[in-house]
């Protein structure tokens, strides 16, 4: 019996090893490139680790020269003042779109949750298939409209692109939460005196602050993170975003190291507001986002 | 609203305001309700109703911006797209991906999932840690595995040359390998989503249940098959549907490795699609791809809803509900 638990548990500990590894490797190996000089990086073998830390790539993403270690002066990358506008855009994008996706879905959620009325199941069918819809066949229609109405290539026509995806997927998981709160929310607050109205933005809006919280942040981050749009839409443009900035600068010019350290500039941002909100995110019911 | 009774005071009006905001108290339920839904109609409307039949019109539209055409030309763009060698093509590399990606991934998550919910020291940080790799956008995911394959500055060709296993950095990215690569780099970045779902699932099963199989003599296979097992399945099956879904409409991943290479060995639908459309600008073809596309991935979640809301699930899925 005791080689057994001890098997198990050396079983176990191997397996979590394993899952710790698959995890962070794919995500140390970015942040070891982007801390390595060109000249270490065209070593063979590739180094695991850098010989040679430095910071250079960001500092010369952000427009600064830095002396190399062979004393040589390493410009800055031509590419970052696109990178540093792609991510001022993708906050401007994200900032727009984030509340109007809220103002738009969370009434609207709140009577689909809550309330009985004709015509109800195929609203929610309506957004159940418009999920369903892929973004690639979703963006042809959009690039032509978009160049009809002379929006490409601006916020407006971006955020308008991005409430097609956002509105439909807040709308699935505020309706799931407002539909878990106990029915006698309201009816305590008419008995009140409160208006159906009141009712709502009185009581049932602080009740669900932390559904709203996490779903904006959701929201936020599908904004954020959207490449295919934003490079169809808005690609040669002053409003492009971070994504497809990246692109350019992955295969027009770069090395691997000053592609990393822009990676990661795009990826902090997120990653962070992520990990703070995350235990709200896992709070909510998103069992049943499709 | 009813019509005020015959000798029922007037209501004192408001210093003199004529026209009141409706008040929401006394309109039917119904009403109140399409109020409240009417933003999200209009919205719906304009953003995804308009486009997908926007995108009809323009599938029955011969559509070049290169050469300014834009005519009508009936369901010839869908015959040509169902002719297509490359259109039939890369529907085989979305078939042979789709299903690489989905069964990864459910293994894994559910492989995953089963670990975090057994007892251990660390259990914590790794359920913090192993959302990561979902937290990262797909284009994310793409650049780091394109980072750790590549054969220059590639993690996995380094260290088959530190262990002398070949000669030189290798290119692992070939013909043969490439798609099942990138299908390893999609499970990466979805597996996550899995086992976060399973494992809510998994840490509601009654503990007095596994005892009662203890005392039945069944080993670790036998408690997973007739215990564990049926809880499991209604969150499988909406991992499966989330899973096979992403994989069809993979877009990101491609374009950020491979661009369907090496040669055609990657070239997905969606990136298919993408080259007739915003290569070639032959919009028309592309809409029509994109729509047999379209009616395939919803045939797909149509399947998966069936059979996730047939009658012997259906119990499952109410404990899982009533758990979350």
């Amino acid at each position: 019996m005791r080689w057994r638990v001890k098997g198990r548990n050396f079983f176990i500990y191997f397996c979590a090893v394993l899952l710790g590894i698959w995890t962070l490797v794919p995500i140390y190996w970015l942040f070891n490139l982007s801390f390595m000089f060109n000249v270490e990086m065209i070593a063979v073998p590739t180094h695991l680790y850098p010989h040679d830390f430095t910071w250079a790539n960001y500092q010369r993403l952000f427009n600064q020269t830095v002396i190399g270690p062979g004393g040589e002066k390493l410009l800055p990358i031509p590419h970052g003042e696109f990178i540093r506008r792609g991510l001022v855009n993708s906050l401007i994008v994200a900032s727009i779109a984030t509340p109007l996706t809220m103002a738009i879905a969370l009434p609207a959620s709140y009577v689909l949750g809550r309330f009985v009325f004709p015509h109800r199941n195929k609203l929610i069918m309506a957004i159940l298939l418009s999920r369903a819809y892929p973004p690639i066949a979703a963006i042809i229609p959009f690039y032509r409209l978009a160049a009809t109405f002379d929006l490409r290539g601006t916020y407006q026509g971006l955020v308008i692109v991005y409430l097609s995806i956002t509105i439909p997927l807040v709308v699935w998981i505020m309706l799931g939460f407002y539909n878990s709160l106990p029915r006698s929310i309201e009816s305590a607050a008419r008995v009140d005196g409160c208006t159906r109205f009141k009712a709502f933005y009185r009581v049932v809006v602080p009740i669900s602050l932390p559904g709203i919280a996490a779903c904006s942040v959701i929201a936020y981050l599908i904004v954020w993170n959207d490449f295919l749009y934003a490079f169809l839409i808005a690609t040669g443009s002053r409003a492009l975003t971070f994504p497809p900035t990246l692109s350019n600068m992955f295969f027009q010019y770069s090395y691997p190291t000053e592609a990393a350290a822009a990676m990661v500039l795009g990826m902090l941002p997120v990653a962070m507001v992520a990990f703070i909100f995350q235990r709200w995110i896992r709070q909510l019911n998103i069992v049943d986002p499709l | 609203m009813a019509q005020p009774l015959a000798g029922t005071p007037r209501e004192p009006t408001v210093s003199g305001r004529r026209w009141r905001l409706p008040n929401s108290s006394r309109m039917s339920s119904a009403l109140f309700a399409y109020l409240f839904t009417v933003p999200l109609a209009i919205a719906l409307i304009l953003l995804n109703v308009y486009p997908f039949l926007y995108s009809f019109w323009l599938a029955l539209n011969d559509v070049d911006l290169r050469l300014g055409i834009f005519e009508y030309a009936g369901l010839e763009n869908f015959r040509t797209a169902l002719q297509d060698e490359n259109f039939r093509y890369s529907a085989k590399v979305t078939l042979r991906y789709s299903l690489q990606v989905t069964i990864f991934s459910t293994v894994l998550s559910l492989g995953i999932a089963l670990l975090l919910n057994e007892p251990f020291r660390g259990r914590s940080f790794l359920v913090t840690i192993s959302i990561l790799p979902w937290a990262v956008s797909t284009y994310a995911a793409a650049v780091l595995w394109r980072f750790m394959l590549q054969t220059e500055t590639g993690l996995f060709s380094a260290v088959l040359y530190r262990l002398h296993i070949t000669d030189d950095q290798p290119n692992l990215m070939n013909v043969d390998t490439a798609l099942t690569w990138l299908a390893v780099a999609h499970t990466w970045h979805i597996a996550p989503l899995g086992v976060y779902f399973m494992l809510a699932t998994l840490q509601v099963i009654p503990k007095d249940l596994y005892r009662v199989a203890r005392i039945d003599k069944l080993g670790p296979v036998g408690r997973f098959r007739y215990v564990t097992f049926p809880y499991l399945k209604a969150p499988l099956l909406i991992v499966l549907i989330l899973n096979t879904l992403s994989a069809v409409n993979v877009f990101d991943l491609i374009y950020f490795t491979t661009q369907g290479g090496p040669g055609k060995a990657t070239r997905v639908v969606t990136y298919e699609i993408y080259r007739q459309s915003f290569q070639n600008l032959r919009l028309g073809l592309g809409a029509a791809e994109a729509y047999i596309l379209t009616v395939v991935v919803i045939l797909i979640t149509i399947v998966y809803v069936k059979i996730l809301y047939r009658r012997e699930n259906r119990e499952a899925r109410e404990t899982r509900e009533a758990a979350a």
